[in-house]
């Protein structure tokens, strides 16, 4: 029996709802859908993440904040002062963007500073780090996960979505960099269940999604193209995911 | 017919560039260029805002730091930190994103507060909010702008021009006189996003725009230049 089913894939999955028209009410309605379900994260702003805290008490569903998102724009301190804010209420995990400008420029040595800080400025919580791959040569890729390994960042999260996709190759060439001293999050173009399962075939430890439940929806379909084999493989590699997750709030399900 | 001559133009346009992934080669770069040209500022992300300061020492060309950008939906304590820390390091200008949540959520008071929190941290220099008008209706456009107003911040501005939002469309002329009915002369106007062409920067100007947000500046004003030859 394939024990691949929504429920399961879940547990390896986050989401975000962070759209410039994102009312209180789109939130709580987003929140309340996606409890249905064991999903790893959710991530916010700053202004809805009081609101993301309290509607996910009770939950073993980590409270994610974007910090300096999209762009990675604000000062490094600045930076810090968001993510301390963001601890400070609660967070579970830091979504933050990379300096970009930094590390384009070559300032290898300001970006390792700079996680390091956010890592600090974390206080234990999970970190995940975005360099926006999407912009990034194969080359720069691995440089910034050989960076980040040296840091503390918990989790490279590859994009920070707004049309930026995550290639399976992105994925490939972390993991053969880094191995396992660095969790990857494939987050950018997952729309659907094929991509979903053609990630974790690139190797990737979580997925992001704009559109969790389009993945959820999707599974079954996407399974049909495999064969028994192939999806007890991916079944088994979903499980290994669940239990090598970092996750703060809850335990990591049974 | 009204005269526009490049230097009318200069004056008029916040030359910007917001990319996130630009080196600081590049951003030097633009900021000579921006120099050369005279722009009346140039709009930057606050990561940027020290290395503008030192090129643009003396020149004359202020410095616009974007706030929230682009999505505005964060905590008011936390924006009126950023400001802070944008002033320190050298803004003259602050173009920030309104909270498009709690507008969006009908907390009309909360969004006041945010812009008020804003143009106190600013501490006398000009403040500019950033509406995004690709996501209002008519309604919340009006509301929006007079809240603007309420909170004492000098400029309505119309998008961050931020393309990668799914929905996001190009500011029109209509957006620019809606927002000086709105508004009259209580505050000034910044038409911004998609304005790429010097036809549209000039319908942006004779529609009375008080700035121009555009990274296209420099063709506006070569236009200018060969138009005026």
């Amino acid at each position: 029996m394939v024990r691949l089913n929504p429920y399961e894939l879940a547990k390896v999955f986050s989401t975000a709802l962070c759209q410039p028209h994102t009312s209180i009410r789109d939130l709580t309605d987003f929140v309340n859908s996606v409890k249905k379900y064991p999903f790893a994260s959710v991530a916010v702003d700053t202004y809805h993440f009081p609101l993301l805290f309290e509607l996910l008490k009770g939950t073993e569903i980590d409270a994610a904040c974007a910090i300096s998102y999209p762009l990675g724009g604000l000062q490094i301190d600045v930076t810090a002062d968001h993510i301390k804010w963001a601890v400070d209420h609660g967070a579970d995990e830091i979504d933050v963007v990379m300096n970009m400008s930094a590390f384009k420029s070559g300032k290898y040595d300001k970006v390792k500073e700079e996680m390091r800080e956010y890592v600090s400025a974390a206080q234990g919580k999970i970190v995940k780090c975005i360099p926006c791959t999407d912009y990034l040569t194969q080359d720069e890729i691995r440089r910034v996960a050989r960076i980040m390994v040296e840091t503390g960042v918990s989790i490279l999260k590859t994009n920070a979505g707004y049309k930026q996709v995550t290639k399976y190759d992105d994925v490939k060439i972390i993991k053969e960099e880094v191995g396992e001293n660095l969790k990857v999050m494939s987050a950018g173009g997952v729309r659907n269940a094929d991509i979903a399962l053609g990630m974790i075939k690139a190797g990737v430890d979580r997925i992001d999604s704009g559109t969790p439940f389009n993945v959820l929806n999707t599974l079954s379909t996407a399974m049909a193209t495999y064969t028994k084999e192939e999806l007890e493989t991916i079944a088994n590699r979903v499980e290994e995911m669940n239990r090598n997750q970092p996750k703060v709030r809850g335990k990591i399900y049974d | 017919m009204i005269k526009i001559t490049p230097e009318d133009m200069a004056k008029r346009v916040d030359q910007t560039n917001l990319h996130e992934e630009a080196t600081e080669e590049e951003m030097q770069s633009f900021f000579e260029e921006a120099k050369k040209y005279q722009f009346v500022t140039v709009a930057i992300l606050p990561n940027q805002i020290k290395l503008a300061k030192r090129v643009l020492k003396g020149s004359g060309v202020k410095i616009v730091a974007a706030i929230a950008f682009p999505l505005g939906s964060t905590s008011p304590e936390l924006k009126a930190l950023e400001t802070r820390r944008a002033v320190e390091d050298g803004a003259d200008e602050i173009d920030m994103v309104i909270n498009n949540c709690a507008l969006h959520s009908g907390q009309y008071d909360v969004v006041k507060k945010d812009i008020e929190g804003v143009v106190k941290a600013a501490n006398g220099r000009p403040v500019k909010v950033i509406i995004e008008v690709s996501f209002l209706t008519p309604e919340l456009f009006e509301k929006a702008c007079k809240i603007a107003m309420e909170a004492k911040a000098d400029f309505v501005k119309t998008s961050t021009g931020f393309k990668r939002f799914s929905g996001w469309r190009p500011t029109t002329v209509e957006d620019v006189l809606e927002m000086k009915r709105i508004v009259g002369k209580k505050m000034k106007v910044k038409p911004a996003g998609g304005i790429s062409t010097t036809e549209q920067a000039l319908a942006m100007y004779v529609a009375g725009a008080d700035r121009i947000g555009a990274s296209a500046g420099v063709k506006f004003i070569e236009d200018l230049k060969k138009a005026s030859k």
